[in-house]
């Protein structure tokens, strides 16, 4: 077994107070190894994002906790934890045109988060952020030009470039790649996918797109208006989903061929599907990492389809 | 087939401050009536520039030097008014466009929108107009239709804006329908509810329907023909059977390899190497070539005719010339004319 670095334990995020409150995320628990890949998947609503802007202590958790390599980071965190944290967790944005800032070259965007660390020097600075810029695939001369002279797969490379100066342990990557043109997606892909491999980089990938996940991620989590649905290993989900939730959402991924999109039906998913008046939801591992949600009704009907 | 849309040799220029930029260069295409064509290409390729032109939705910097746009005979270039194209947009050809936040305005009422195309289109007035709106609402399966009738878009979801829009460009009664990537915005089961409901309205209305998309999954669903666009010209025109399984030309390739659905867990995607040619310059031979591994000499000389592969199989590139040399099919293509069918 190797190092946890990562325990997310019954979180909920609340939004709101008193009679306006709204649960954006209820009780989800995951945990992440060194080196895993770990995705979220769930329609535009689900949770997802909040759930990554918790782990980055911009949301603040309502109940549960999220441990960062055994410490609790969600509530309150001393004053040096803090630096040590915002330093090795680190997010990369899904809109490479808002979230780089216009007025300033991409050498400063890049090297920003070294400038609190007052023993480094401006040329350690500079060495740091260029060689930040080469592991991405960008020229070194290119830290001189201002953002919008670069093309969006460049822009997106230069938001992954500003991540990894930090050398951090854990990279949120909000939809990196849906704001992005399809010849480039591959370039920013194979980006992450090289950086995850030599640096054991672990990643929690956040999507709705189920065709990138499977290629990127090595586990899954479904997650459906803020509670998670089913989680599993990528090749584990994709072949025998078990909830009609991720069934539906599968079956919604485009195929680049023809004549199965000819004869695909569109599973549509209904909440109300569920009694769940009686016999409540229980989040149960039905095979060795493989979790699903559902009342033991049927968690019975889900082992029949697995034996 | 009967055409519906004939376009000839079309040139598209942009004057951007005196420089001229070709963005169209010098396409053939016929649209058949009641076929679904998808267009893709990347951005910049020029495929939303070919379709606005149709109807004289060009910035106003852009303008047609050269060819011919006929629908159902009458040549659309030489509309110089604003008023003319009264008598095309909408009620001939109407168009969905990519963002619905952005299309829709903001200030008015979902179904005033709506029912402004009924009035301008269709001629009616008050309550027949307003009663009209509403059963396009439910056309297009906005549940609550009345309530939602006197709604904002932005008490709409993202789904539903695209299908209040959609409901707006129906009720115009049109004969083509243009959508500029429609689900770019929307997630995937959204997608794929839209998709569906273009595809029915295709059906009740009999609409020629022409997808501009960059999502070759997508394409794979809705399409009958599709068309690869790069750098203001046509790679290749084919069925969509014959573009995922026997495709051609070496940047349907390279776009089809690219998908992340043909992709192996811990393997490196397949990526066009380079950029797209800035269009201000003229392109000498193949706009492809700089961005080709097996490119040729003359791919750098000599812009390559339209070879024919089949009736319904067009592709512009050197390496469909008898003379050239045989390049290996890439092992991903392959896989896909395989999996033909069974899906991936």
């Amino acid at each position: 077994m190797s190092e946890k670095i990562l325990e997310v334990e019954h979180l909920s995020v609340v939004f709101g107070r008193g009679k306006k409150a709204f649960k954006a995320v209820d009780d989800v628990s995951f945990s992440l190894e060194k080196g895993e890949n770990f995705g979220i998947v769930g329609e535009s609503g689900s949770g997802k994002t909040t759930i990554g802007r918790t782990i980055m202590r911009i949301c603040r958790a309502a109940e549960g906790s999220v441990k960062f390599k055994g410490e609790v980071i969600s509530g309150k965190v001393s004053n040096k934890n803090d630096k040590k944290l915002t330093d090795q967790i680190q997010m990369i944005f899904q809109d490479p045109m808002s979230s780089l800032n216009e007025r300033a070259k991409v050498g400063y965007i890049v090297s920003e988060g070294l400038y609190r660390d007052k023993t480094l020097s401006r040329a350690a600075r500079e060495d740091r952020a260029a060689k930040a810029l080469i592991e991405v695939g960008l020229r070194t001369e290119l830290a001189s030009r201002f953002p919008h002279e670069f093309s969006g797969g460049q822009r997106q490379r230069i938001g992954i470039a500003r991540a990894m100066v930090m050398e951090p342990e854990l990279i949120i990557a909000d939809e990196p790649i849906s704001a992005l043109d399809m010849s480039i997606r591959a370039q920013v892909l194979n980006v992450m996918n090289r950086l995850k491999r030599e640096h054991a980089l672990t990643m929690i990938f956040i999507s709705h797109d189920l065709s990138v996940t499977r290629f990127i991620c090595d586990r899954i989590a479904c997650l459906h208006k803020g509670v998670l649905v089913e989680m599993a290993d990528t090749e584990t989900l994709y072949s025998n989903p078990l909830h009609p939730y991720t069934q539906s959402l599968l079956s919604a991924v485009p195929q680049p061929d023809p004549r199965a999109e000819k004869k695909k039906k569109l599973i549509a998913y209904d909440a109300s599907m569920h009694d769940y008046t009686v016999d409540k939801p229980i989040w149960c591992e039905i095979a060795p990492g493989h979790f699903v949600r559902g009342s033991e009704k049927e968690l019975e009907k889900y082992r029949g389809t697995l034996l | 087939m009967e055409t519906i849309i004939s376009v000839k040799d079309l040139d598209i220029k942009f004057n951007l401050r005196g420089q001229i930029l070709h963005a169209i260069r010098g396409v053939s295409l016929d649209i058949y009536k009641g076929e679904s064509l998808a267009v893709v290409g990347e951005s910049g390729s020029g495929k939303s520039v070919f379709f606005k032109s149709m109807m004289g939705l060009l910035d106003a910097n852009g303008f047609i030097s050269g060819g011919e746009i006929l629908y159902n005979g009458r040549d659309l270039t030489k509309i110089t008014k604003e008023k003319d194209w009264m008598s095309i947009r909408g009620s001939e050809i109407a168009i969905v466009m990519q963002d619905p936040m952005t299309s829709l305005n903001p200030l008015h009422t979902v179904g005033a929108q709506v029912t402004e195309a009924v009035k301008i289109h269709q001629g009616l007035r008050g309550m027949a107009a307003k009663m009209a709106a509403i059963e396009h609402l439910a056309d297009v399966g906005i549940p609550e239709p009345e309530r939602r009738y006197n709604q904002y878009p932005h008490e709409f979801s993202g789904g539903m804006r695209q299908r209040a829009c959609i409901a707006i460009a129906i009720a115009c009664k049109p004969k083509v329908l243009i959508c500029d990537e429609p689900t770019t915005a929307l997630d995937v089961t959204i997608q794929a509810q839209i998709l569906e409901l273009i595809k029915q309205m295709k059906r009740r209305y009999n609409l020629t329907t022409i997808y501009i998309t960059h999502d070759l999954g997508v394409v794979a669903g809705v399409a009958d023909r599709v068309l690869v666009m790069y750098a203001g010209d046509f790679v290749e025109i084919a069925s969509v059977e014959e573009l995922f399984y026997d495709p051609r030309h070496p940047y349907t390739w390279a776009l089809l390899s690219g998908m992340p659905q043909l992709g192996v867990r811990g393997e490196d995607l397949y990526s066009i190497a380079g950029t797209p040619p800035n269009l201000t310059y003229p392109i000498a031979g193949d706009a492809v070539a700089p961005r080709n591994p097996n490119a040729l000499k003359i791919d750098f000389v000599s812009r390559p005719p339209l070879f024919e592969v089949s009736p319904t199989h067009k592709v512009r590139s050197w390496t469909l010339d008898p003379r050239a040399p045989e390049i290996p099919v890439p092992e991903n293509i392959l896989r896909m004319r395989r999996a033909g069918g069974r899906g991936l």
